[in-house]
């Protein structure tokens, strides 16, 4: 296997830069397809924090004339969908590939080529969305909400909102795929041994958003219809003056909009579940508690949309249930919480980089939860919603949550990918940068929004008191910039320098710190067998009964592994052939998309390329030596 | 890096409590409550929050505690192994549920009582002098109320009912019985529960007053209702809080509270004829009614929920036509353009001249055509004109008064005296004896008079413009009206406009004032040259 690092140092002879193109266009291995999703999703994650920048820009004095409204709705439209479903969503996912099957003792996903197939659908999804930019035909402009009839014709014209839903539905189609194939992978491919509570918690919150996701993307892909016929073919469903329901997309929006937030912050709560445990050197404490209040919080999830439509006038005894069971979901959310310190309590901590953004994580979140308290409450919420304090809220679960838990687990399993350390100093000043720019970004929102600055305002008066804060804010938004090109700098000096890793680098517990870094192909010489939750800590220590304190074993049966590092032919261990049929089938998808802008009839050249990619894969040869 | 955290979660704590010294600035803030319905919204936000802070501090102390404690030590040993403690786990599954009851009570009870279907009474005690305005009164004004009420005395406010209706991007008040439409400036007496009825025939707006209310969505299709009351007389900022489109963030409105004697004499004064246009200002008139301001914009009265309608039928079938605000009154405003800039000649000629610039995206620069349509532009002396015209737009009685805003929450911009008084004696009409026309003469005025055009609104090849075409006039008039002659019914047409109306036509949009405009002679010659187009 040529490994990340190798692809750098070693692509020089042209035919060798196109064999290694090539073995990354048509791979099935879940290790390459995760960096591919991480590689693509940090550009898409770059993307959107430009747009942030513009927004801030814009913002920092009053009456300012930068962009005009037009181009400024756009970019908070486009700001948020990249952030979301281009950014978190696939760096999650990236994860969900990079982790799940190492640390379920498993050689690959269920479904090879299918999760291929995840990566490209993707990929030109993202392409779509963005497809305003690239066209030059203008993004779209109607938050990342889109909330009807505002996106009907008479009042938003344009390609905008068709970019808006055949972006949305592409990438659903992607998640989709995705969400059945680790479903079943978690379900069916765990090691001997490893019964369900027995599996490592990231993996256990990827199962339970992989089961939002099945349920969720359906949702919003029937909204997403029915706004491309309302634009399209002249159907009604949210045309008022034909008795259309412009309520009607809110809730089927929310409906799916808030599972949603669970699937943008399970992932991260489950790589912090990983690291707090491995640098306090202590099991997580409470693990069944945390597993279940993950499953609470999943399906607690569908009880709760209603509280992003307070103000819409639903009624006291809707806007009162909705009350309830927000403040309801806050006590799981809780639970996690005080899991996570019970888990530091006692510990011996180490503050690596990773453990540093997993506290970061922590602590952000709590003020971002004990904000979203407030508006749990729809009086309260009645000032709050849709100024900058919910603008605050969101940031610091999003942020200061999803993107520090995801930075925390890069920083933590970028050894285990590419097989070498990012640097500690520099991951320690991205850190505390990171920390001051967020916090001078997103803390004054809260007090902006309550001193009544709406959101997406493209400008403010003088005259209205809120020039400091923006200000501050913009500032921030620089500092929070400047942090992220240092982390840059950081993978690519360590890319071609940092030190070697090691199997495992972190004194880890879970089974993907046995094998080699970067892990062979087949990941497992041998599958192992599990008799805990820690199988790794195990090897190392002995399994102790509960409480005593363990002892570092000197004939640990797992140190020979370790030695493995450089990778060896296992002609006995059958891995799936790669193949490039995902990719047809994905340019199908991207093709058919992008030519609904020139006629919808035209997208049936990317539909017959689709079907034809499909059928190919169907007929697929088995290598010839497969004796399965 | 454990000192670290004390950075990380003492700045926002720090700048927590700046909260507390900043809460008090800016005249739109949810903290400068200064009703009802906002009170309670903001007594149950300090709720919530002295309980989240409390939270904050319990648990953010306790995360940096366990970070500091229990960071490695070189060369200790490994620590206890420990899985969990279910006692724990209990009582921490309990104790956030305990404090959001906590939440939850109160939540009940306001969203109850501040729902447009709470009836409770909302009582003032009459005093001598007020020291707190949210529940005291004056036995002066209470007397307006209660014409018995005396010191000591606990009078309930009334209550008033208006419609708001949102357009992209303006706010349109109706009051009851829909005698009197403002735009973008909502007149309520003070210690009054106003009902408030929210409709909208474009997309989803939100109706918010920070300092009186907090928000409720405008739904097409649906009515929503809130309240809210005002215990100050005063200027309160609103605005837009749902994202409806371009100008969005233009999409203001203020709120003037007045005592209760001022408001009636404010519907008096909302109700009187306007002052009439001289020199400049006629000119103006002119300009407005010929280059189809009118088509949006009515002056004169309330617009008529039916003109309503079809302005947004047009504007949903892609014509040049869109709900615009009344302009009745409109020089008494204190702002324009939807509340975003102070009502001033400047500010006034540089949206006339280039709306597009003053409010990015508005309806008007899209559709007008002296907008868009290059050969219908208006010259800087027409801006000039229109602009003298729109400032006479005031009622023409005498010494309205004036609102009594507390200076704090007036937008600091130098208010014109709305109600300034500038009595013109209403003018009796004479009957008027036209001197003898000259057909080729009218011919030439016709073609060419100003400040008015009549081929601009009348064409004479039977094309339809703003007026019914001349074609074949001479013929028509006399089939108009019974008993009416060609020259009579062409006479009273161009001296009293309003008197027949041609099927398909608005009314109100020649002017009546052509004696002045172009003289008697000039009115003669157009009599005769029309005489003559059989």
């Amino acid at each position: 296997m040529v490994t990340v690092d190798k692809v750098i140092e070693g692509a020089t002879a042209r035919s060798k830069t196109l064999d290694t193109a090539w073995s990354w266009i048509t791979t099935v291995d879940h290790k390459r397809i995760g960096i591919l999703y991480l590689i693509t999703s940090i550009i898409f994650f770059f993307g959107a924090g430009i747009e942030a920048l513009v927004i801030r820009t814009q913002l920092a004095r009053p009456d300012s004339t930068l962009v005009d409204p037009g181009t400024f709705n756009q970019m908070f439209t486009m700001h948020a969908l990249s952030m979301i479903f281009l950014g978190v969503m696939p760096m999650s996912v990236a994860f969900f590939n990079i982790v799940v099957p190492l640390a379920i003792g498993a050689r690959d996903v269920a479904f090879p080529r299918l999760n291929a197939l995840s990566y490209w659908v993707f990929l030109f999804g993202g392409l779509l969305l963005n497809g305003g930019f690239l066209s030059g035909l203008g993004s779209p402009d109607t938050g990342w909400f889109a909330y009807a009839n505002l996106t009907e014709e008479p009042f938003t014209k344009g390609q905008g909102m068709t970019f808006y839903a055949l972006g949305l539905i592409i990438l659903g189609v992607s998640s989709l795929a995705g969400a059945f194939n680790f479903a079943v992978t978690i379900i069916n491919m765990r090691a001997p041994g490893m019964s369900l509570m027995r599996m490592p918690p990231f993996v256990w919150m990827t199962l339970v958003t992989s089961f939002l996701l099945i349920t969720a993307m359906p949702v919003i892909t029937v909204g997403l219809i029915q706004i491309l016929f309302d634009r399209t073919f002249g159907t009604n469903f949210f045309d008022t003056t034909a008795g259309g329901s412009p309520v009607l997309w809110q809730h089927v929006f929310w409906l799916f909009g808030h599972p949603e937030v669970y699937i943008l912050i399970l992932p991260a709560m489950g790589i912090v579940s990983e690291i707090i445990p491995t640098f306090s050197r202590k099991p997580l404490f409470g693990y069944k508690f945390v597993i279940f209040s993950g499953i609470v919080i999943g399906f607690m999830g569908w009880g709760v949309w209603s509280h992003h439509m307070f103000t819409v006038g639903l009624g006291n005894v809707a806007n009162s249930v909705f009350a309830i069971t927000t403040m309801l979901i806050a006590v799981p959310t809780g639970v996690k919480i005080f899991n996570w310190m019970g888990t530091m309590w006692g510990g011996s901590i180490r503050f690596s980089t990773p453990m540093l953004f997993a506290v970061g994580f922590v602590a952000m979140f709590i003020l971002g939860g004990l904000s979203g308290v407030t508006h749990a409450s729809p009086p309260a919420d009645a000032q709050q919603q849709d100024t900058y304090y919910i603008v605050a809220h969101l940031h610091y679960v999003l942020f200061g949550g999803s993107i520090m838990g995801i930075l925390a687990g890069i920083y933590y399993w970028f050894p285990k990918m590419t097989g070498r350390m990012l640097n500690d100093n520099l991951g320690k000043l991205h850190f505390w940068l990171l920390m001051l720019g967020a916090n001078l970004t997103f803390f004054p929102m809260h007090i902006l929004g309550l001193v009544g600055m709406p959101r997406r305002v493209y400008t403010y008066s003088a005259v209205s008191g809120f020039e400091a804060y923006n200000l501050l804010q913009t500032v921030g938004a620089f500092i929070l910039a400047a942090s992220f090109l240092i982390f840059l700098h950081n993978v690519f000096s360590s890319l071609k320098k940092g030190e070697r890793a090691g199997a495992d680098p972190w004194d880890g517990r879970t089974l993907e710190w046995t094998i080699a870094s970067p892990p062979p192909h087949y990941n497992f010489v041998e599958i192992p067998t599990v008799h805990s939750r820690e199988p790794a800590w195990d090897l190392k220590y002995g399994h102790d009964s509960e409480g005593a304190a363990p002892i570092e074993r000197s004939d640990a049966p797992g140190a020979q592994l370790y030695n493995e590092a450089e990778e060896e032919d296992h002609p006995e261990i059958h891995m799936p052939d790669p193949s490039y049929w995902p990719l047809v089938v994905a340019a199908g998808f991207g093709i058919a998309g992008a030519l609904f802008v020139v006629g919808p009839w035209f997208s049936a050249i990317g539909v017959v390329i689709a079907v034809v990619g499909l059928y190919a894969w169907a007929a697929e040869p088995v290598s010839k030596d497969d004796h399965h | 890096m454990a000192p670290g955290l004390i950075r990380k979660t003492l700045l926002p704590a720090l700048l927590l409590a700046f909260l507390f010294l900043l809460a008090s600035c800016g005249d739109q803030s949810t903290f400068e409550v200064k009703g009802e319905v906002a009170q309670r919204q903001l007594e149950l936000f300090w709720i919530i929050f002295a309980l989240a802070a409390l939270v904050f501090v319990v648990v953010e102390g306790a995360l940096i505690y366990s970070a500091f404690r229990y960071r490695r030590r070189p060369g200790q040993a490994i620590p206890k192994q420990t899985h969990g403690h279910t006692k724990l786990e209990i009582a921490w599954t309990i104790a956030p549920t305990i404090v959001l009851i906590g939440v939850a009570i109160p939540t009940l009870f306001v969203i109850f009582n501040t729902s447009s279907s709470s009836d409770y009474d909302i009582t003032l005690n009459v005093v001598d002098e007020v020291v707190d305005p949210s529940n005291e009164v004056t036995v002066e004004q209470a007397r307006f109320v209660v014409p018995a009420a005396s010191v000591g005395d606990e009078i309930t406010v009334p209550r008033m009912h208006i419609t708001a209706r949102a357009h992209q991007w303006w706010w349109e008040f109706r009051y009851s019985g829909d005698e009197i439409e403002t735009a973008n400036e909502l007149h309520i007496p003070v210690n009054t529960r106003v009902d408030v009825d929210l409709f909208s025939d474009d997309v989803i707006h939100s109706f918010w007053i920070p300092n009186l209310a907090g928000k409720l969505d405008v739904v097409p299709t649906v009515i929503n209702k809130t309240w809210f009351m005002a215990s100050e007389p005063g200027i309160y900022e609103g605005r837009c809080a749902e994202f409806c489109g371009l100008a969005h963030a233009d999409m203001k409105f203020v709120v003037i509270a007045h005592e209760w004697d001022d408001y009636d004499h404010w519907k008096l004064a909302y109700n009187a004829p306007p002052q009439q246009p001289t020199g400049d200002a006629l000119l103006g008139q002119a300009v407005f009614l010929s280059k189809g301001c009118v088509l949006c914009h009515n002056k004169d009265s309330a617009t008529t929920l039916e003109v309503r309608e079809q302005q947004r039928n047009q504007f949903m079938e892609g014509n040049n036509v869109v709900p615009g605000p009344n302009l009745k009154h409109f020089a008494t405003r204190t702002t324009m353009a939807a509340g975003i800039a102070p009502l001033t000649q400047s500010n006034l000629e540089s949206w006339l001249s280039n709306p597009e610039e003053f409010k990015p995206g508005n309806r008007m620069s899209e559709l007008a055509a002296v907008y868009n349509d290059p050969t219908q532009t208006m010259t800087d002396e027409e801006v000039k004109q229109l602009t003298a015209y729109l400032l006479t737009l005031r009622p023409s009685v005498e010494a309205m008064p004036t609102p009594t805003p507390d200076p704090a929450s007036v937008p600091p911009t130098p208010t014109p005296d709305p109600f300034a008084p500038t009595p013109t004696p209403a003018p009796s009409p004479t009957p008027v004896v036209l001197p003898p026309g000259d057909a080729a003469r009218g011919a030439e005025v016709f073609q060419t008079s100003t400040p008015l055009t009549c081929v601009t609104c009348h064409s004479l090849d039977g094309s339809v413009g703003l007026g019914p075409s001349q074609q074949g006039i001479a013929t028509l008039a006399g089939t108009r009206i019974p008993n009416m002659t060609a020259r009579e019914y062409i006479t009273q047409s161009i001296l009293d406009t309003n008197s027949y109306i041609v099927e398909g036509f608005p009314a109100d949009l020649m002017p009546a004032n052509f004696i002045e405009t172009i003289g008697p002679q000039a009115v003669a010659d157009v009599i005769e040259y029309l005489l003559t187009l059989n």
